[in-house]
């Protein structure tokens, strides 16, 4: 496999857990560009190109909030979950957990070779 | 900061026009945090070689814009194969054999050439670029408007299962096209021994008019009576066989194969030497000499006509011959494909 068959799949991969990672972060209030500094030093570096427009379709569909304030003489958009928000990642947390059991067992079947 | 500032407004042209002011200050914010954040860290301002490497991060305008537009396609994946089908389609049954009849016209007729001399000779396929062109044009509109009507309907989950086609066993031999076959050869092969009458018969001005054979197809007759009678007896057992084992295999194609590319070999063998000839026929019907009676022209007419119905048999005959040898190559591939293999699978 090629690297870039690698990243393709990588991104795939990662594409899927940014918005739990998102909600995740959001139950604290806070703008774009501290939220992708925090999600980058906790190992899950978006792009804004990525973020901005998932941040605004998470708050279009309702699971998050936004308000501008000004701080240090700029103005600046801050996020936070919603209770709609709360509950849907609430309950992706649960399936997210699910899904990672479900990969332990298959790998560890694959390890062991009992199929 | 001045390169910032171009930056954001090559970002704004693209954006949609009521969130342009709100993206752009968020934009705006998080490019200008990050230069701080760098200043910082090296202690100076930031030199124009760094803010451009900043920008140049985060990409292109239009692509940083594109991510905030509605994800949108013309023809999506599930209508995308059906079309790319249909396109094919249309390039082997109508842009491949035009190109074939003007190439064809190229090389054996000279009167085309000479009535399109040098570039003009390519400006005859204008009329084909053109056509293919409205053709693609109307197929894309057409696929673009379906996608636009599944997207809104709910028509994507209607389909019945039991309506699927039948799964095509392509190496089975249709007894109704065999039976046909053994008939269509039979006659053929009573008319070529010269048991039925010759068909070229027509009026003109309400009196009965028949013409003799042809010059063109007397010649081909006398030339290739006895080799054509052996293989039409031949395909004609072919045939009586498979009415009782009606299945490909590999034997046969092959058998089917020699005796499509022998009759080719005997048209072509024998409208080769004779390309000057044909020539001048169709010269006579498509340019008429001046002041000639219409009456005058059938038989270059009908000449023609045997030339070219000649030639169609012998590319009929290499496009079977094509085909059965790509079934011959990939016998055992079409063999696991049989529904009764799948069944046992």
């Amino acid at each position: 496999m090629t690297n870039d068959q690698f990243d393709t799949l990588r991104m795939e991969l990662r594409r899927g857990c940014v918005p739990l990672a998102v909600l995740a972060e959001l139950r604290t209030e806070q703008y774009g560009y501290t939220l992708r500094k925090a999600l980058a030093e906790l190992g899950m570096a978006v792009d804004e190109g990525t973020l901005y427009p998932l941040l605004r379709r998470l708050e279009s569909q309702g699971l998050l909030a936004s308000a501008w304030r000004e701080e240090d003489k700029r103005p600046k958009r801050y996020y936070r979950l919603t209770s709609e928000g709360q509950r849907i990642f609430d309950r992706l947390t649960s399936e997210w957990q699910s899904i990672t059991a479900s990969l332990e067992t298959i790998f560890k079947e694959t390890r062991h070779g009992s199929r | 900061m001045d390169l910032v500032e171009r930056y954001l407004n090559a970002v704004r042209f693209w954006l949609p026009k009521a969130q342009k002011q709100d993206i752009i200050s968020e934009l705006s914010e998080d490019i200008r945090s990050q230069i701080e954040e760098r200043e910082a860290a090296l202690g100076r301002p930031l030199a124009a070689a760094d803010l451009e490497a900043i920008l140049k991060e985060k990409g292109s305008p239009y692509s940083v814009a594109g991510r905030f537009l509605p994800q949108r396609q013309l023809i999506g994946p599930a209508l995308f194969p059906m079309y790319v089908f249909v396109l094919k389609i249309v390039a082997l049954f109508y842009a491949i054999p035009w190109l074939l009849v003007w190439c064809a016209l190229i090389l054996f007729v000279p009167s085309y050439r000479a009535a399109h001399p040098g570039p003009a000779l390519f400006g005859t396929l204008g009329s084909l670029w053109t056509s293919m062109l409205t053709t693609f044009a109307v197929i894309t509109v057409g696929f673009a408007v379906g996608e636009e009507s599944q997207r809104r309907s709910s028509v994507r989950h209607a389909w019945d299962p039991k309506r699927l086609p039948a799964v095509r066993d392509v190496l089975k031999i249709p007894r109704f096209g065999s039976a046909a076959e053994i008939v269509i050869d039979l006659l053929f092969l009573a008319w070529w021994l010269g048991g039925l009458p010759f068909p070229l018969a027509f009026r003109t001005g309400g009196a009965p008019a028949a013409f003799g054979p042809v010059p063109l197809w007397a010649d081909f007759r006398a030339q290739t009576w006895a080799p054509i009678a052996l293989t039409i007896v031949a395909a004609a057992a072919l045939s009586a066989f498979a009415l009782v084992r009606p299945y490909w295999t590999r034997i046969r194609l092959a058998v089917r194969v020699a005796i499509d590319l022998f009759v080719a070999g005997l048209i072509l063998s024998f409208l080769g030497p004779r390309a000057t000839e044909i020539s001048a026929l169709w010269t006579s019907v498509v340019d008429p000499p001046a002041g000639a009676a219409s009456a005058a022209g059938i038989p270059a007419w009908l000449g023609l006509s045997t030339a070219l119905t000649l030639g169609i048999v012998a590319l009929i005959c290499v496009a079977v011959s094509v085909r059965n040898l790509i079934r011959i190559a990939r016998y055992e591939t079409l063999r696991a494909r049989r529904p009764s293999a799948l069944k046992s699978a």
